[in-house]
């Protein structure tokens, strides 16, 4: 499940995107369908013919590289729904506060903030001001994370929102909060949630981080016929979304007998760390054909070192997220897909959600325990759209 | 000719000139329709080349105004951001609420998506938001250090134009250094105000970067939204005078230019030109079809305007003949009956002159206004000088023989402090070819007979063409009175402002004053009810409760002298006080006042003098109580307002020259204290004036004491002086002329010390100096000195001379050698006859008996007065001591029988407490009526006093006194009778006295002075 899944709380235009949703789930569940059929059956041709096709057999040019997605253009610009509009509820209050505390200060929840930022224009529109603080740390720390909760408790803040930096330390601290009469929320990339033995109220985001790393394998391996050895790079040791994606990318990859994960690297949310480490796999590992890169600098910096040992005709990258550069390789054919996070929309529903918490209301008919947003996976066809789409880019 | 031909004729001449105006109209409009049509076929042709350049210049004319208008904004912006700084301030930055407060107005001002502060740490602040910017903002990640212009491509592809600029240092939000402000524009809301676009999409305005990409995500023309300009042209096939590479090699470059193309069949003109301060090139793209449908347009309109107006311009001539021609004849009728009207207006005019003139000659006469006039040549020199008679009449001349007509008549009368500049104003209005100035003057002349007097003179002049004055016309007008009048007017408002402002001087110091008596009564009543608790809740700690009461003891008279104080001065102003001058003297007056304020003087630490120069007259008539209040008053003051270790002095000196039988005093207080400022001592001696409040000086007091101790020395006759200065100390002088009431000390010389020398030794000059003098007056050779060790030296000395001291005044307290000591070492030199006597202001009584062990004779307070120094000395080896007192009779009061009338059972229960610790025996009368009936009954000795109070609800004091004192048992009748009553003032004490009371004493009890009545009423 890439698609957010919303529950139908703001009338006939949610219940319409909800419809195209499921139409688009349709698609990229036939999409994976196509690829785990495809798996199978290369998988039983791979016997044969996984030991040469690194060296004997080139993989498809790039241009091919877009046949394999059947996702058009519409579909990769409502990727991220920047027409967002607030849903139907009647806020009781004329102002709201709110804390909203992230992992680290990064290109991805500036995206994030970007929501945030409209779904307050948007109730300032109808007088509502919503003033919010919106503060990380500039590398991810759990403690950190936790002295920031602690203080914001104390000023007064109508709801506190927290991307989780480490389940474990976090979850003791929201608890606190919340016997102390905090409402507390989780949002974006990272939850902590009631099986964690979390009290939060409700989580924005993404929930489905291990099918994001399960379908970007999974494309990989339909990329590479089903065998190759492949390394595995991974953001922030701990953080519960790039840890997820991981799993779910070795749990696809051990479905194939013929792949082998021949590294697996943490950058800390660093492209520089990203590009270091990768490079050093290529070196350490020349039958290396391809790249599962489960954050945001992954790719980036993967793609950097790809260009610089010059095999970017020979090794598959994936990746997540929709760093600009990282979007530019899509285009270009050295990134083979990425998995991207409709962040605008996690921040604009964090604020819808925040506002109803602090109206009292609880998870259920107003809004759901978790609003889940959307993963589309891209390929080269439409990296110009979002390309376009994002930043306004144009050839 | 008869009236027939003559209209025959007329109709003939008007035919002629009809014929004529409308054959000219016709054939002028035909010239004119002609030419028109030719101009505009050839205007035509010329036009559409014209327009073609025109269009061309004005495109780039378009553009660069456009690209100005952005460099201006963007100007603008940063000018916003610098004000908007400028008047960032403290309470701005109190708070997070206060900061976004101040960020939202200045969003609204300055109408930007964002106004935002960014601080060390790159958190942003903004209108409703603080977040971690790091990261969204690249230009955030160098320090700052002059203003920058970020396109950021936002996520979202919301194209956003950044303007920021560093903040200076020291400009701190909570603990962090704010580093840059920035505000946001939506660049397409910024071009969208630039762009002449209507429905038909005529032109289109855009910014690029100069490698092509688009500043915006708004569609160019057929561009399409975003796309890099110099790529998408690339296909666009150019037009002849138009180059592709010159146009990306121009763009490239940021020079501006034009080009004309086809895109996608469209023939359109781009005009582009780089915008100021930025690497942004602004571009205005316009199709051609525009430009020719316009030229079109443009020529028919022109031509079509050109008939319409040829058509009018024939209509309006035609119209303007005929009516010149019915005007010239209407218009020579009117002129003769206006010639006849003009010349009728005339004479009545002149004659109306004339009226006037006489009316405003009897006007001048009796409104008493004199005329005069002067005649110049040419050069502005005076030809000739009218003075009317009028104006002669008001200087009290009758004739031009008297007053002749030149300006020197007038000028030598003008008062010598008005005549040079009344003079130069006479002659400047005449030069003043200007013709601006106006003379207009008030100034005093000498008139005949009423001597100077105020005149107004006020005169215009008519000039020549150059400017040059003929005649200078005025007007003279006596406003002596008016003047006199209006300096009276001056001086009682003057008058009415300083009583106004003394008034209300008064009233702010009464304002004070009572919030003064507020604060100073509650602090001492704070203190009494505060330890009285305490030593109620203590009851049982004897020393905690000695401790409160003797606070309770000295808070209550505090608020008791607060009290006098303030009844004091209420009796003063309501003339109740009154002197009453006794016998009295000076030498008791002066030491019982070192005596009240020694236990005070020793408590601050003060160093105290108190001397008397010259004093011959120590006897006189005076009020002993108020003069003693006077002294008080100013030596309370020199001790409150003086602190310890600082100096304060007492002298009193006689002066000469006064009238025989009285005597002149100058009582002198000083102190080394804080002093006063000179605006305070302006005030120093009005009622309820303070230089500080209690509160603030922490120094207690009405402001009354200077006010009464004034109007004390006003009453007596004499008057109060004083000199201060901040920081320095003060000088109060009284001066008083009393009545002697005997003859002056005994002046003579005393025959057994007749030649003997003494020897003065006190480190007070003032001291050594009167004390000289009166031994000089005895007949002694005295010597001085301020110093012990000297003393002791001159005694060697005169040892060795042969030529010793008869008699030694020596002052006990002495900086380098103790008093003491000095009078040891003396005797140690001269052996024990020569008498010594210790002179001292203080309270020797703890070292009388080493000091004579030491060889001391005798004691003397200061001041030494001249009766006292002769007494000592002529009986110079009697020990003595002169102000020991005989052992006090002691006298027991165990067993005398007091009756108590008082109603109050409070006063009865403090009275019956205090009287039976002094042993007496207390029967109590709750009323005067009780009291009598009481007497009535009593045996002879039942009671040996009463004690009355007055104020009592049955029978008063008063009255029960004199029905005591009416008993035919005379034993009982003249038992005494004490007044113990509130009513403390001087009148009832009076009262009391005359109703047959032998003493009076006032609430609230003076234990002291009370037993001390007792015993001399009892004795």
């Amino acid at each position: 499940m890439f698609r957010k899944m919303l529950e139908d709380t703001g009338g006939d235009r949610t219940r319409e995107k909800v419809r195209k949703q499921s139409q688009r789930s349709v698609i990229r569940n036939v999409s994976i369908g196509t690829a785990l059929a495809g798996a199978v059956c290369i998988s039983g041709i791979g016997f044969t013919g996984c030991g040469s096709r690194p060296e004997d057999k080139p993989l498809p040019a790039a241009e091919e590289w877009a046949a394999d997605s059947d996702m058009g253009e519409e579909e990769v610009v409502e990727a991220v729904d920047f027409g967002h509009e607030l849903d139907g509820y009647e806020p009781q209050k004329k102002e709201y506060n709110f804390y909203l505390t992230y992992k680290m200060v990064h290109p991805w929840w500036d995206a994030v903030a970007l929501g945030i930022e409209d779904a307050a224009k948007q109730y300032e529109q109808k007088g509502i001001i919503i003033n919010y603080e919106y503060l990380a740390p500039g590398g991810v720390s759990a403690q950190d994370q936790i002295q920031r909760l602690s203080e914001a408790s104390g000023r007064g803040f109508d709801v506190i929102g927290v991307d989780v930096a480490d389940v474990d330390i976090v979850t003791p601290v929201i608890n606190g909060l919340i016997e102390g009469g905090q409402k507390v929320m989780t949002f974006s990339s990272s939850d902590a949630s009631k099986e964690d033995g979390c009290a939060r109220i409700a989580y924005v985001g993404n929930t489905h981080n291990y099918e994001d790393g399960a379908s970007l394998a999974e494309a990989l391996c339909k990329k590479l016929g089903g065998c190759g050895k492949v390394a595995v790079l991974v953001g922030t040791k701990g953080a519960p979304c790039h840890e997820d994606r991981a799993l779910g990318a070795r749990d696809v990859i051990a479905k194939y007998p013929d792949m082998e994960i021949a590294e697996i690297f943490y950058d800390e949310d660093n492209v520089d760390n990203a590009y270091e480490f990768a490079g050093k796999i290529l070196k350490k590992h020349k039958d290396l054909a391809g790249f599962v890169c489960c954050n945001m600098s992954n790719p980036v910096g993967t793609a950097r070192a790809v260009i610089e040992a010059g095999r970017e005709d020979d090794i598959v990258i994936v990746g997540m997220d929709h760093d600009q550069e990282a979007l530019r390789y899509l285009r270009d054919g050295i990134i083979y897909a990425l998995g991207v996070q409709d962040c605008y929309s996690i921040g604009f529903d964090t604020v819808q959600v925040a506002i109803k918490i602090a109206d009292g209301l609880l998870p259920g008919e107003a809004y759901p325990e978790k609003t889940e947003e959307m993963t589309t996976i891209i390929y080269r066809e439409g990296a110009a759209s979002m390309l376009r789409t994002l930043y306004g880019e144009i050839d | 000719m008869n009236r027939s031909q003559q209209n025959n004729i007329n109709e003939k001449q008007r035919r002629q000139a009809v014929a004529f105006a409308v054959w000219g109209g016709v054939i002028i409009a035909a010239i004119l329709l002609i030419t028109t049509v030719w101009v505009s076929n050839s205007a035509r042709k010329g036009t559409n080349q014209a327009v073609n350049r025109v269009s061309e210049f004005y495109l780039e004319e378009l553009a660069g105004r456009r690209a100005q208008v952005v460099s201006e904004e963007l100007k603008n912006h940063f000018a916003y951001m610098e004000n908007a700084l400028s008047v960032l301030d403290e309470s701005d930055l109190e708070s997070q609420e206060t900061l976004r407060a101040f960020l939202g107005k200045m969003k609204k001002l300055y109408e930007v998506d964002k106004f935002v502060l960014v601080d060390e740490e790159g958190i942003v602040y903004a209108e409703h938001s603080t977040s971690s910017g790091l990261s969204r903002y690249s230009f955030l990640s160098e320090e700052l250090t002059e203003p920058v212009i970020n396109m950021s491509s936002l996520y979202g592809a919301k194209k956003q134009v950044i303007l920021a600029i560093p903040v200076e240092e020291g400009i701190v939000f909570q603990g962090s250094q704010l580093k840059v402000c920035f505000v946001q524009v939506d660049i397409s809301e910024m071009l969208s105000a630039l762009t002449l676009q209507t429905d038909d999409n005529e032109t289109y305005c855009n910014l690029y970067y100069r490698n092509g990409e688009s500043l915006t995500y708004d569609d160019f023309g057929y561009l399409t939204a975003g796309k890099n300009i110099l790529t998408a042209l690339e296909e666009a096939r150019m037009e002849k005078d138009s180059n592709y590479d010159q146009f990306k090699a121009d763009f490239e470059a940021g020079e501006a230019g034009h080009i004309s193309f086809t895109y996608r069949e469209t023939p359109e003109e781009l005009c582009y030109i780089p915008v100021k301060g930025t690497n942004w090139m602004l571009t205005i793209l316009i199709r051609e079809n525009v430009i020719s449908n316009q030229i079109s347009t443009i020529s028919s309109e022109m031509m079509k305007h050109g008939i319409i107006q040829i058509i009018i311009t024939v209509a309006v001539m035609l119209a303007v003949f005929l009516g010149l021609i019915y005007h010239s004849k209407k218009s020579a009728g009117i002129l003769l009956k206006q010639e006849r009207e003009d010349g009728a207006r005339i004479r009545a005019a002149y004659a109306q002159i004339e009226r006037e003139q006489t009316d405003m000659e009897n006007i001048h006469t009796a409104m008493g206004s004199g005329r005069w006039g002067m005649e110049f040549n040419e050069k502005g020199e005076i030809v000739s000088c009218t003075w009317t008679d009028t104006f002669r009449r008001m200087l009290g001349y009758e004739s031009e023989e008297e007053f002749p007509n030149r300006l020197e008549s007038w000028s030598d009368l003008l008062h010598a402090d008005d005549k040079e500049w009344a003079v130069q104003e006479y002659w400047d209005t005449v030069r003043d070819y200007s013709d601006k100035k106006t003379y207009n003057v008030e100034y005093r002349l000498l008139t005949k007979h009423a001597g100077w007097r105020w005149f107004h003179a006020a005169g215009r002049l008519s000039r020549r063409e150059d400017g040059s004055p003929i005649t200078f016309v005025g007007l003279f007008v006596d406003i002596d009175d008016e003047k006199k009048m209006k300096v009276r007017l001056e001086q009682q408002k003057a008058d009415l402002q300083d009583a106004l402002a003394a008034a209300q001087h008064a009233n702010k110091a009464k304002t004070t004053f009572l919030n003064n008596m507020s604060h100073d009564i509650r602090t001492p009543m704070n203190a009494i009810i505060g330890f009285t608790s305490l030593a109620a809740a203590h009851i049982d700690n004897t020393e905690q409760v000695q401790d409160y009461l003797s606070k309770i003891t000295t808070s209550s008279n505090h608020l008791l002298s607060l009290i006098n104080d303030v009844l004091d001065m209420s009796r003063i102003e309501s003339g109740k006080v009154k002197i009453e001058e006794k016998e009295m003297s000076l030498p008791e007056i002066m030491h019982d006042l070192r005596t009240i304020v020694q236990a005070d003087i020793t408590s601050k630490q003060l160093e105290f003098y108190i001397d008397t120069a010259d004093v011959v007259n120590e006897n006189v008539m005076c009020d002993s109580l108020r003069l003693n209040q006077v002294l008080l008053n100013l030596l309370s003051n020199a001790m409150k307002f003086t602190e310890p270790g600082g100096i304060v002095s007492v002298r009193i000196m006689q002066k000469e020259n006064v009238h025989e039988g009285y005597a002149s005093y100058d009582f002198q207080v000083k102190d080394t204290g804080i002093g006063m400022s000179q605006e305070f001592l302006e005030h120093v001696f009005e009622p309820f004036e303070r230089e500080r409040t209690s509160t603030v000086s922490g120094v207690q007091g009405t402001g009354l004491g200077m006010a009464i101790t004034k109007n004390i020395v006003d009453m007596m006759g004499g008057t109060i002086n004083v000199v201060s200065e901040e920081g320095k100390g003060s000088t109060f002088t009284v001066s008083l002329q009393l009545r002697t009431c005997s003859g002056p000390v005994r002046q003579e010389v005393i025959p057994e010390l007749q030649g003997l020398r003494a020897l003065v030794a006190d480190d007070d000059f003032n001291t050594c100096s009167s004390v000289t003098k009166m031994l000089s007056t005895i007949g002694m050779r005295p010597d001085w000195t301020t110093s012990g060790k000297e003393a002791v030296l001159r005694v060697k000395l005169a040892g060795e001379q042969n030529d010793e001291y008869a008699a030694f005044i020596i002052d006990w307290l002495m900086p380098d050698m103790n008093g003491i000591e000095v009078v040891r070492r003396i005797r140690g030199i001269i052996g024990d006859d020569t008498p010594i006597i210790i002179l001292t202001a203080y309270d020797w009584t703890d070292i009388e008996e080493e000091a004579r062990n030491a060889g001391v004779t005798a004691f003397c307070s200061k001041p030494i007065f001249l009766s006292e120094l002769r007494e000592i000395l002529e009986s110079p080896y009697v020990v003595q001591d002169m102000e020991s007192t005989a052992a006090e009779e002691t006298l027991s009061f165990d067993g005398k029988k007091i009756l108590l009338v008082e109603d109050n059972e409070l006063n009865q229960e403090i009275a019956v407490e205090i009287l039976q610790e002094s042993g007496f025996v207390i029967d109590v009368a709750d009323d005067g009526a009780v009291a009598v009936e009481k007497m009535k009954t009593a045996e002879a000795g039942q009671y040996d006093l009463i004690l009355m109070d007055i104020q009592m609800p049955i029978m008063n004091g008063y009255d029960a006194t004199r029905q005591i004192r009416a008993f035919k048992d005379q034993e009982i009748a003249n038992i005494p009778i004490i007044a113990m009553t509130a009513n403390a003032f001087d009148e009832d004490r009076r009262a009391a006295l005359e109703a047959g009371m032998n003493g009076h004493i006032a609430k609230p009890i003076n234990i002291p002075k009370l037993l001390d009545l007792l015993k001399e009423i009892l004795k």
